[in-house]
């Protein structure tokens, strides 16, 4: 399966190059905002037992519920959490602009701690365009969140070194 | 043959000799490495994969002599053991001339990173029996950057593995009393967030371990080893939370945490010997979703909760007078309720598309007001560790239909409605294993009641929120009232609702009772039956007033009105008084009770 694969190369080019959705067409509930979790056990499943039902695997593999990823997603050779996995918490992390999911994206595109205030204000104000309308799929937030990082001086630094 | 059956002799005798000398190597270390629990004779492992040698599932020093050998001379099984690796190289029984390296467990460790180790636990479930003693697990957390976000951790959970489509009887069947293998898997843990916090409303309560770096090694290469390694998965004894003991054990040898929980291991009460053994750093607590939405729900007016109810089915709403006449603050607030009450309501669909498109409106509309935005912070609820212990011993005087009597009571687990309430669920009830004898004055003493199984949820119905209130309770009982007080076995069922009235709660629960006894004209008998019942839990005093009308046609009818006090003495000590008054098929009589329970 296709991974969430933005070479650096591809970055200079052209943001919109960023659309490769994490886990490929087939990926589960986590690529579309408001998708509910209907991909989960349901909650008898899950509570006698604490239990899943199959695929779940260890070691170097970290199951994404739908999205088969056979590795860590990266951007840039940094470790890029799946966002489209969490798409309900960084909507709600944007609006509100702060929260743990927020965060994590800042922490993936190796914005530091300092920064990470410029990031957190930079994304809230661009609620709009990072969700434009309530279909809006992963792979574009992911590509509206470069393009903003771009046109901030402070932030440019983390997606235009080769 | 004979001198055949002599060499055979001869050899098995050696093979016992060798590992008799190994015997003498063996220590708790390498038993919580294999998992043998003190004193058993079997470790706890069924999988023969796990071990090297054929005899090690039930033989430590076999399996100690054919690990030595076999990582001397086949350095993969280093990478495939590295906390046996580990521990053999520290103790000097492998010669450490050549250090292996493990490419896939080395990159695994590096991807991991880890710094700190949580132990987690998912508390109750509102409604869910199953849920009701919690689940535990652990977190890894990265070091550095990735510090800064729990999600970007992950979740080391034990589980039972469950083939697809499974059925519902069969599963719970399977769960409770084996059948499943269960296996160690890691995921993210944002996942388990999404699966506790936000799909079964759960709080997660987060118990740091003060692990050293060289005990993190040790419980990841032990986590390691036990990679693709079946268990067996037992609800009440060998189950997630005694696993996580297991690895703990090897992590920081002699905390030997596992070796206490050999019948039951109820998560909280492992988070207890965990702390018990001095392993706790910090404790913290993340409510579930809709812990979060009440507390948004609290902070309004009755109007305004209108105007979330009337936004949740229509933005349109939000260019209404009623809403904009609001202050932005105000607003921000009914759009944040309005917004997290929709995604409470559709957590379990399937996507709508017009749910969604509400969603992100109101979703905007909180954007708007960010920095108008109250922090609606959600105060800390007493730990679930700090709570009473899980079993309990009663001692009662009484007085029945004119004769006095001394009653004793054990209950295995957990917490009724009456039990002193922080750190439990309000309106539940889960009492397994309720045994009670009484002896009268002039009688030996008897069997008074035998319950298995009593579980009663009551979940309050307002205008938002419309669970069901159920109960089931299954057992054996005396028929205290009627004539010679016969023993009866029974099943009760019931479902209906619960109100926030009068400062308490008030449930009504229409039921069909089941029942055996000999003494009846009719021995097997349904019988509907009503419960009306008033329930007041306080920190300090909690009082429950019930009336109860069931209908067992030729052998009459029964109405009881009882009342029970509870007053909490400490948190593990409590008395109660309870006087009901009973008519059973036209005979009256009464019952009162004074009783010392004390909780462990």
């Amino acid at each position: 399966m296709k991974k969430l694969l933005l070479a650096s190369a591809i970055v200079l080019s052209s943001s919109a190059s960023f659309a490769v959705a994490p886990g490929g067409p087939n990926c589960g509930w986590g690529n579309m905002l408001f998708a509910g979790q209907s991909g989960l056990p349901s909650h008898l499943v899950a509570s006698v037992t604490n239990g899943t039902s199959g695929n779940n695997t260890f070691g170097m593999t970290l199951g994404t519920n739908g999205c088969s990823t056979d590795g860590t997603l990266t951007y840039g050779g940094k470790k890029m959490i799946n966002v489209g996995a969490i798409m309900d918490e960084f909507s709600e992390d944007v609006a509100r602009g702060d929260g743990e999911a927020l965060t994590a994206v800042a922490v993936s595109f190796g914005v530091t701690a300092e920064d990470r205030p410029v990031f957190k204000q930079a994304l809230h104000q661009n609620f709009n365009s990072l969700f434009p309308h309530a279909d809006v799929a992963a792979e574009d937030v992911m590509a509206s969140i470069v393009e903003v990082m771009k046109n901030d001086q402070r932030l440019v630094k983390y997606v235009s070194q080769a | 043959m004979w001198k055949h059956g002599a060499s055979r002799l001869l050899a098995l005798a050696l093979v016992w000799f060798s590992s008799a000398l190994y015997a003498q190597d063996i220590d708790r270390k390498w038993l919580a490495l294999l998992h043998f629990q003190h004193g058993q004779a079997q470790s706890d492992i069924d999988d023969a994969t796990f071990f090297i040698s054929d005899r090690g599932h039930r033989d430590p020093a076999a399996e100690l002599q054919a690990t030595i050998a076999a990582m001397q001379s086949d350095s993969l099984l280093r990478c495939r053991y590295p906390a046996r690796y580990a521990y053999l190289r520290e103790r000097g029984l492998v010669d450490e001339a050549e250090a292996a390296t493990c490419g896939e467990y080395a990159a695994w460790r590096a991807k991991l990173n880890v710094d700190e180790v949580v132990l987690v636990m998912a508390a109750s479930y509102l409604n869910s029996p199953s849920s009701m003693y919690g689940h535990t697990f652990l977190r890894l957390d990265p070091a550095g950057e990735r510090s800064a976000s729990a999600f970007l951790s992950h979740a080391l959970n034990f589980a039972a593995n469950i083939p697809p489509g499974e059925n519902g009887m069969l599963y719970a069947y399977k769960g409770i009393f084996g059948g499943y293998p269960g296996h160690f898997s890691l995921q993210p843990y944002y996942e388990k967030i999404q699966e506790y916090n936000r799909l079964e409303n759960r709080d997660m309560w987060e118990y740091g371990l003060n692990l050293t770096s060289e005990e993190i090694d040790r419980l990841l290469g032990h986590v390691w080893e036990l990679r693709g390694v079946n268990f067996g998965y037992y609800f009440f004894d060998e189950n997630c939370a005694y696993r996580l003991l297991e690895v703990l054990d090897v992590a920081r040898p002699g905390v030997d945490l596992s070796d206490r929980f050999r019948y039951t291991a109820i998560p909280v009460d492992t988070v207890r010997a965990v702390a018990a053994a001095g392993l706790l750093a910090e404790v913290e607590y993340r409510p579930s979703k809709r812990v979060e939405l009440d507390a948004v729900l609290q902070s309004l007016n009755d109007e305004q909760k209108q105007l979330v109810e009337a936004l949740h089915d229509d933005v349109a709403v939000l260019g209404s007078a009623a809403y904009t006449r609001q202050s932005e603050a105000d607003r921000a607030a009914v759009a944040l309720a309005s917004y997290r009450l929709l995604r409470y309501r559709r957590n379990r669909d399937a996507r709508d598309s017009a749910a969604a498109q509400r969603s992100h409106a109101l979703l905007r509309e909180v954007g708007q007001y960010r920095a108008k935005l109250p922090a609606f912070a959600v105060p800390t609820p007493p730990r679930p560790d700090l709570a009473h212990g899980s079993g309990r011993a009663s001692v009662s005087l009484g007085r029945s239909d004119g004769r006095d009597f001394v009653q004793g009571e054990w209950r295995i687990s957990y917490h009724d409605a009456l039990d002193p309430l922080p750190g439990y669920l309000p309106g539940a009830t889960l009492a397994m294993g309720q045994l009670a004898f009484r002896q009268y004055r002039e009688d030996g003493a008897r069997l008074q009641y035998f319950d298995p199984l009593y579980i009663r949820s009551l979940s309050v119905r307002d205008r938002f929120f419309s669970p069901k209130s159920w109960q089931v309770r299954a057992g054996f009982t005396r028929l205290e009232g009627a004539e010679g007080a016969p023993m009866t076995a029974r099943v009760k069922a019931g479902m209906g609702g619960s109100w926030s009235l009068l400062g308490g709660v008030s449930y009504l629960l229409p039921s069909v009772q089941l029942e055996h006894n000999s003494d009846a004209q009719q021995n097997w008998r349904l019988a509907p039956l009503v419960e009306l019942g008033q329930l007041y839990q306080g920190e300090q005093v909690s009082v429950e007033v019930t009336a109860t009308v069931s209908d067992f046609g030729r052998d009459g009818r029964r109405e009881t009105v009882a009342a029970s006090l509870a007053w909490t003495v400490g948190r593990n000590q409590s008395l109660r008084f309870s006087a009901a008054q009973r008519s059973i098929a036209e005979r009256d009589s009464t019952e009162v009770q004074l009783s010392w329970r004390s909780y462990f």
